[in-house]
């Protein structure tokens, strides 16, 4: 009887688990993968990707779920067409034959202060690696402009673009290339 | 950083190197195969430029297979003896589909006309070069100086469209054949023969079509690139001595492969970065 009481117990406390995730959609004017990378040891290079599209799966009772980001890796901007149009080319990113670069996690787990590192898969050029990326904050509250429950991320992690395939003038052009994105997502 | 990790290395020395030692040996044993040594010494580039891995499956990767059933197929042709033109409407057969096979992501999610007028364009550059450098097949120092002057031009341009992976390719192409257009003025029986010729075609054809869709360079850059096999034609006095006639023919292509990087530098721009 005792082992039904605590089946019965387990099972409603998954269903409430189950019940506070929430779907959240990305909102593309306030998420933007930045990155840097080093320049030939003189300065540091940063740029950014302009177009990202995906969704999240929240809880916050228990700070997990799992995300899905995608990146079109044709919006890479330095502030430089030249230069863009390198990075587009197949010497980088060979955006015409990989689009999309994406990052998904499927068992995100965060800490209650909301920091923690999520292991999850970075997909570019078309060569998929595990990654963990690091949430050093997070937020999730009422947007007071937008009037929608909305989820904020700030998050980085490094990773060597030559495990990725992309190994054109390293070392020049640094192999370690750091990720920051910015993720903002409304409730839907 | 290694010397062989040297960009100018590995599209120069390296490629000029083995054609050297392997063009000598095949010299020889078996000269009507010494084209061999051009293709054999870009695919030591080409492994040391993009590496041996063939995943993921990339458009580069892609040509430097075609490209190796280009020489099995040169093969096959050298065994069998002159070829029938069933035989050569069906290597060009496979080739097209090999520049589809290789175009294919860029084409699927262009508009349709779009779509069609570069696959179109590119099957008539590639056949084109199919056909012009078959015809050099057994002129080795022509050949070699076609393949050279083809390769620099195509070469240059395509590092002035952004694509240093491509021009670095196309380059140790160019250099190899260079070391086989000096080996010909001191070893006359070498011959370029369909084993220097067809891989040949098909590489400077797919990775010019390459630089073209995934990279920067203008279509006018092909046009004029496509002259060149035309012009080597172009005769000269008999008496002349073969290094004169190979100053000369360099000299002929110079206009037509000055033009093809002109338009490429053109097109980007003249702002280093």
């Amino acid at each position: 009887m005792k082992k039904w009481i605590a089946a019965a117990m387990l099972g409603a406390a998954s269903m409430t688990a189950f019940a506070s995730s929430e779907n959240y959609t990305i909102d593309p004017l306030h998420t933007f993968p930045n990155f840097k990378i080093d320049h030939m040891g003189f300065s540091t290079m940063y740029g950014r990707f302009g177009t990202t599209s995906g969704k999240l799966v929240f809880d916050r009772d228990t700070m997990s779920g799992s995300v899905e980001i995608s990146i079109d890796a044709a919006s890479v901007n330095t502030g430089f067409q030249k230069r863009d149009d390198h990075l587009r080319s197949p010497d980088f990113l060979n955006v015409a034959e990989f689009p999309t670069i994406t990052f998904s996690a499927k068992d995100a787990k965060l800490n209650k202060d909301g920091t923690g590192t999520i292991k999850g898969q970075l997909t570019m050029a078309g060569v998929t690696r595990p990654v963990g990326l690091i949430v050093n904050r997070s937020r999730c509250d009422m947007n007071p402009v937008s009037k929608k429950f909305a989820c904020g991320f700030d998050a980085t992690t490094r990773i060597k673009r030559s495990d990725f395939g992309v190994k054109y003038a390293i070392p020049g052009i640094g192999d370690d290339m750091d990720l920051m994105l910015e993720i903002e997502a409304a409730r839907d | 950083m290694t010397l062989l990790d040297d960009p100018l290395i590995q599209s120069s020395l390296v490629p000029m190197t083995v054609t050297l030692l392997l063009a000598v040996v095949l010299g020889r044993l078996w000269p009507r195969s010494a084209g061999l040594a051009v293709i054999a010494g870009f695919y030591v580039a080409a492994a040391l430029i993009h590496g041996l891995t063939l995943t993921p499956l990339t458009s580069t990767r892609k040509i430097l297979l075609l490209g190796l059933l280009a020489v099995v197929l040169a093969l096959a042709r050298e065994f069998l003896g002159r070829s029938s033109a069933t035989q050569r409407n069906v290597v060009i057969g496979l080739i097209i589909a090999g520049l589809l096979w290789m175009l294919w992501p860029a084409l699927s999610y262009r508009p349709l006309a779009e779509a069609v007028t570069l696959a179109v364009g590119l099957t008539f550059y590639i056949v084109w070069l199919l056909i012009a450098l078959d015809a050099l097949a057994d002129q080795p120092m022509p050949a070699g100086i076609a393949v050279m002057m083809l390769g620099s031009a195509a070469g240059i341009a395509s590092v002035l469209a952004a694509t240093a992976l491509l021009g670095q390719l196309i380059s140790a192409l160019a250099a190899a054949a260079g070391v086989f257009v000096v080996l010909t003025l001191l070893l006359p029986k070498l011959r370029a023969g369909p084993l220097l010729m067809l891989p040949a075609a098909v590489l400077l054809g797919l990775l010019s079509a390459a630089a073209l869709v995934y990279a920067k360079l203008p279509a006018s850059s092909l046009l004029f690139l496509a002259t060149i096999p035309a012009l080597i034609r172009i005769p000269l006095p008999a008496n002349l001595t073969a290094a004169v006639r190979a100053a000369m023919l360099v000299l002929l292509l110079l206009p037509a492969a000055g033009m093809a990087i002109y338009s490429a530098w053109h097109s980007a721009g003249d702002l280093p970065y």
